[in-house]
């Protein structure tokens, strides 16, 4: 990095404006972050694949897998949770999405909504 | 803290209108006159400093000008100083009647609510770190404060560790005269900076009337030890010489008044110099 980028960097960071405007500039970065990357995933440019490893949430998912009973009970509630087809039970994939997404919604409402929201925006943006 | 040979002192009262402005110009233009003189305006966006001395729209059009007096108030403001070496004498403007001047700039309010992030004493040290370790070759700097407490103003009464304090003549004046007093004693037991006010200055005095005279004595009795010894009288000059873009010692042809309110500043500075030097 040269002097002259370090100087217009300093500049960018310290340059100081109305305390309005510094406050408005705050609220837009708040949801810049959560666009942005909806914007990348919407372009195919980041990876909408997740993996974790948990032996206790991999011991529910496999026996509700062998086990249609175990599996429509802890689909139903989500699926009422999260207002979609009852009847739809769906794959293992599926029911950990709606478990995740339903952990969402009740642990950080606020963030779920910020990113349904920037989610819907990127999406419009991709089709404009 | 300021070295035995320099003077700092800060215009300042928690109220606005009383005139720290129009203070700070005149006694730095009479201490000019033997003195090297600097003076900061950290009193805000409006720059009512650099209108004063006629500077306005050359400054306002370098609004985008960086680093600037608010730059100092930042965590960054060593690492640019090290990167600019020029930086500190690039803000300084020259008045044309003998004080330099470092101008306000809009980031000041943004500034002072970045400092609340600081912990302090850091929060309230950035302007004094400043002046001993940046500025140099002034024999007296005088710093314009907003009129009103916040981080910006408290940074000033830090570095200056001295106070004028400009004051015209009525009871919300003389109650926050004792308010100023109460701020700056927690202010040193807090913190332990020792903060003096140095100099009380009646000013706008309209002398022909009794009450002006009344509690012109009354201030005199409550602030025997600091009071200026010299009353600066109310002058429509004044504010023709500011609409003009200059202090009155600048008029050619000055009014009565406006000769005693040249005179009342030229005594006053000297006296200010006399007690910093006592």
């Amino acid at each position: 990095m040269s002097d002259d980028t370090d100087i217009e960097e300093l500049k960018e960071q310290t340059q100081k404006g109305s305390r309005v405007g510094a406050a408005a500039e705050q609220s837009e970065e708040k949801t810049d972050p959560l666009l942005e990357e909806y914007r990348d995933i919407v372009a195919g440019d980041s990876s909408i694949t997740l993996s974790f490893r948990d032996e206790v949430i991999a011991g529910i998912l496999n026996a509700a897998g062998d086990d249609e009973d175990l599996h429509h009970s802890i689909a139903s509630p989500l699926q009422a949770e999260l207002d979609n087809d009852v009847e739809h039970a769906g794959d293992r994939s599926e029911l950990l999405r709606q478990l995740v997404r339903v952990g969402l919604r009740n642990a950080v409402p606020e963030t779920a909504e910020e990113a349904r929201e920037a989610y819907g925006q990127a999406v419009t943006e991709d089709a404009l | 803290m300021p070295t035995d040979t320099e003077v700092r002192a800060s215009l300042f009262l928690d109220k606005g209108g009383v005139g720290k402005t129009t203070s700070t110009a005149h006694l730095g233009v009479a201490l000019a006159e033997e003195h090297d003189v600097l003076l900061i305006d950290l009193a805000g966006k409006q720059n009512d400093l650099a209108k004063h001395f006629g500077l306005w729209e050359v400054i306002d059009d370098q609004e985008e000008r960086w680093p600037n007096i608010s730059t100092v108030l930042d965590k960054d403001w060593q690492t640019i100083r090290n990167k600019l070496p020029d930086a500190v004498d690039d803000m300084i403007w020259d008045t044309g009647e003998g004080p330099d001047l470092i101008p306000a700039h809009g980031g000041l309010d943004q500034a002072d609510d970045d400092l609340a992030n600081v912990p302090v004493p850091e929060r309230y040290q950035f302007v004094e770190q400043f002046l001993d370790e940046d500025v140099r070759g002034y024999d007296v700097i005088l710093v314009d404060l907003p009129g009103l407490t916040n981080n910006v103003t408290i940074n000033g009464l830090w570095a200056t560790r001295s106070v004028v304090a400009p004051t015209e003549l009525g009871e919300f004046e003389r109650q926050q005269m004792r308010q100023l007093l109460k701020d700056l004693e927690e202010l040193s037991t807090e913190f332990d900076p020792e903060i003096d006010v140095q100099m009380v200055i009646p000013n706008c005095v309209d002398g022909r009337t009794n009450l002006a005279e009344e509690l012109l004595d009354d201030l005199s009795e409550e602030y025997r030890d600091t009071l200026a010894p010299e009353q600066v009288p109310r002058s429509q000059d004044i504010r023709n010489a500011q609409a003009e873009g200059q202090t009155v010692f600048a008029i050619e042809n000055p009014s009565e008044t406006a000769q005693r309110a040249r005179s009342a500043f030229e005594v006053n500075a000297e006296a200010l110099i006399n007690r910093f030097q006592s």
